[in-house]
């Protein structure tokens, strides 16, 4: 724990450009407190906290992975500026309250109502889908949809020879995916 | 941009991923109001896309949650190395020198020792004999009234059918709650007052030639506490003193006490063989049954500090008794702080009987141990009549 204190913010993000995830873990004890002080002091509770640091690290992981991050301010400034923005819009979407006006670009672009009504069902159907499907395509799908990471990269951590195969791989995994999510929901159905 | 171009080039996908350029993005939303079926594609895209983000996102919360948890297990195990750390620093840089300290400026006992009686009683006899010698020993003789003389006449025939007898412990048990009340109304009774005074008188008038009995006793003629059987177990009930354990070379194994009243034949002792009697701070003594109650003893023997054991000693007790007698049959135990003075005053009162004045001092603290130390000297044996240094010398 105590070599996290000497783990400078371009450290880290170098860390998250390199695809390692040991990083997560520790972005989180470091902000903890801070995020934490501010979202049980603005109406919520532990496990609001813990939502929204975990929220804003996985934003920080996707933005840092798509170039959209840009190192201009201290990372803990940014880490609590999402998690800020994060609670806001989530408080609205619960409450329809008035708050603070969402000024930047730190809100997840990809949030969408679909996921947010995605009931305990549907998640049940998607870890399913994902536990048929072959592991080098949740892995590859993971970090093309979710990591948001290019197929140069993916070529890269995958070994894949060229982009075009790292293409080709990604097109049959994500039909893959689909069938068996299709296969699922009509089973459930069913049921 | 028609529907064509958009699934050939993923623009679909694309879009949802936010990777089309402006024009791209106007042309291809143009196309989506106009067209259902890319529409349709577009709403299937995102709903695949949505379930990956999903997942992974889930996934990465999971992953997440684990880190910290083991993180903060870490952590945890780190503080504990930490203050495990500093405190045997802390142990061995202050504790330890203070520890150190603290023993070699103190004396303390073994355990060991304090268990072996036998090594305790040698360890401390020596300590004992100086203290003994640098006392001013009191003599006090008890005027017997006629009436008290007889009730002691009495007893030493009764005492002389009993000798020894363990019969005795059993009749006085049975007696105990007669003796109680009768006791305790003796205690406070003009009579009491009467002996003190007797006693004070007795102890200005103490003849100077026996004054330090022991004094001119060689080191060599007081027998080795090694021969010395181990310590008897006293308990001192309400009524009783219940001795049991090794009794050889003890005069009795039990004593206890009764009315003069309900004396018969069976009932060896009286209220008077056994009492104690205190001097107060103000210098006068007083009197207390052993009929009282333990916790009374106890406290009127810890307030007053220095108290008297009186005891009626048995007749016909063997010459060889004497070799192991006064000063070596008590076992002193010290401790620092609580010091409690113990006179033990020896007289009998027959014929055959010397006033045998006898003060020792001891150094008690443990109340149970106060009265093993009394009753080991109160019932060792000794004959008085015998032609052995010491006896000569008491008489």
């Amino acid at each position: 724990m105590l070599k996290l204190n000497y783990f400078s913010d371009k450290q880290f993000i170098q860390r998250i450009q390199e695809n390692d995830r040991t990083v997560l873990g520790e972005i989180y004890v470091k902000y903890e407190r801070q995020v934490f002080n501010y979202i049980k002091n603005h109406g919520g509770d532990d496990f609001d906290a813990e939502d929204m640091l975990q929220e804003s690290i996985i934003v920080l992981w996707q933005n840092v992975n798509n170039g959209k991050f840009d190192l201009s301010s201290k990372l803990g400034t940014y880490i609590v500026a999402v998690a800020k923005n994060k609670w806001w819009a989530h408080l609205r979407k619960r409450n329809r309250i008035s708050g603070p006006e969402i000024t930047d670009n730190t809100i997840d672009s990809n949030e969408n109502p679909l996921e947010l009504v995605l009931s305990i069902e549907n998640e049940k159907i998607v870890q399913a889908a994902f536990d048929l499907i072959q592991p080098i395509c949740k892995q590859l799908l993971m970090l093309f949809y979710f990591e948001e990471k290019s197929l140069e990269e993916i070529a890269k951590i995958l070994k894949f020879s060229n982009t075009n195969v790292t293409k080709s791989k990604k097109y049959q995994c994500k039909k893959s995916l689909e069938t068996v999510l299709r296969r699922q929901a009509q089973s459930e159905r069913r049921q | 941009m028609d529907c064509k171009f958009i699934n050939q080039n993923d623009i679909h996908e694309r879009y949802l991923l936010d990777r089309l350029d402006e024009t791209e993005k106007s042309e291809y939303l143009t196309h989506l109001n106009s067209c259902d079926s890319c529409k349709s594609k577009m709403n299937s895209e995102k709903e695949t896309q949505d379930s990956i983000r999903h997942f992974g996102k889930s996934e990465m919360k999971s992953e997440i949650a684990k880190q910290v948890s083991e993180l903060k297990k870490k952590e945890k195990s780190i503080s504990w190395d930490m203050i495990l750390k500093v405190a045997a620093i802390f142990f061995f840089l202050v504790i330890t020198p203070a520890l150190v300290f603290y023993y070699q400026s103190i004396e303390i006992p073994k355990i060991s020792e304090m268990t072996d009686f036998d090594n305790l009683l040698n360890k401390e006899i020596v300590k004992e004999n100086e203290i003994i010698k640098g006392e001013k020993v009191e003599y006090k003789i008890e005027e017997i009234s006629d009436s008290k003389g007889k009730k002691n006449e009495n007893i030493s025939d009764i005492i002389k059918t009993e000798e020894y007898g363990n019969s005795a412990a059993g009749a006085a048990a049975e007696r105990a709650s007669k003796s109680i009340s009768i006791s305790n109304s003796v205690a406070k009774s003009p009579q009491i007052d009467e002996d003190i005074n007797i006693i004070d008188k007795s102890e200005v008038n103490a003849p100077q030639a026996i004054e330090q009995p022991f004094a001119s006793v060689p080191q060599s003629k007081i027998p080795s506490l090694k021969n010395f059987q181990k310590p008897v177990k006293v308990t001192l009930t309400d009524n009783a003193l219940d001795v049991s354990g090794d009794m050889k070379n003890r005069r009795m194994t039990t004593a206890s006490y009764s009315n003069i009243s309900d004396k018969t034949q069976d009932e060896p002792y009286t209220e008077d063989e056994i009492t104690i009697a205190g001097k107060e701070k103000s210098g006068q003594i007083s009197k207390k049954k052993l009929s009282e109650n333990r916790i009374d003893i106890l406290d009127f023997i810890l307030n007053n500090k220095k108290i008297t054991v009186n005891l009626m000693p048995l007749d016909n007790e063997p010459e060889t008794y004497l070799q192991e007698s006064f000063p070596d049959s008590f076992q002193v135990i010290k401790k620092k702080n609580e010091n409690v003075d113990l006179i033990m005053d020896w007289f009998f009162n027959s014929p055959n009987r010397k006033i045998i004045p006898k003060n020792i001092s001891l150094y008690l603290t443990e109340k149970d141990l106060l009265y093993v130390n009394i009753l080991n000297e109160i019932f060792y044996k000794i004959d008085l009549q015998s032609d052995t240094t010491v006896a000569k010398l008491i008489q």
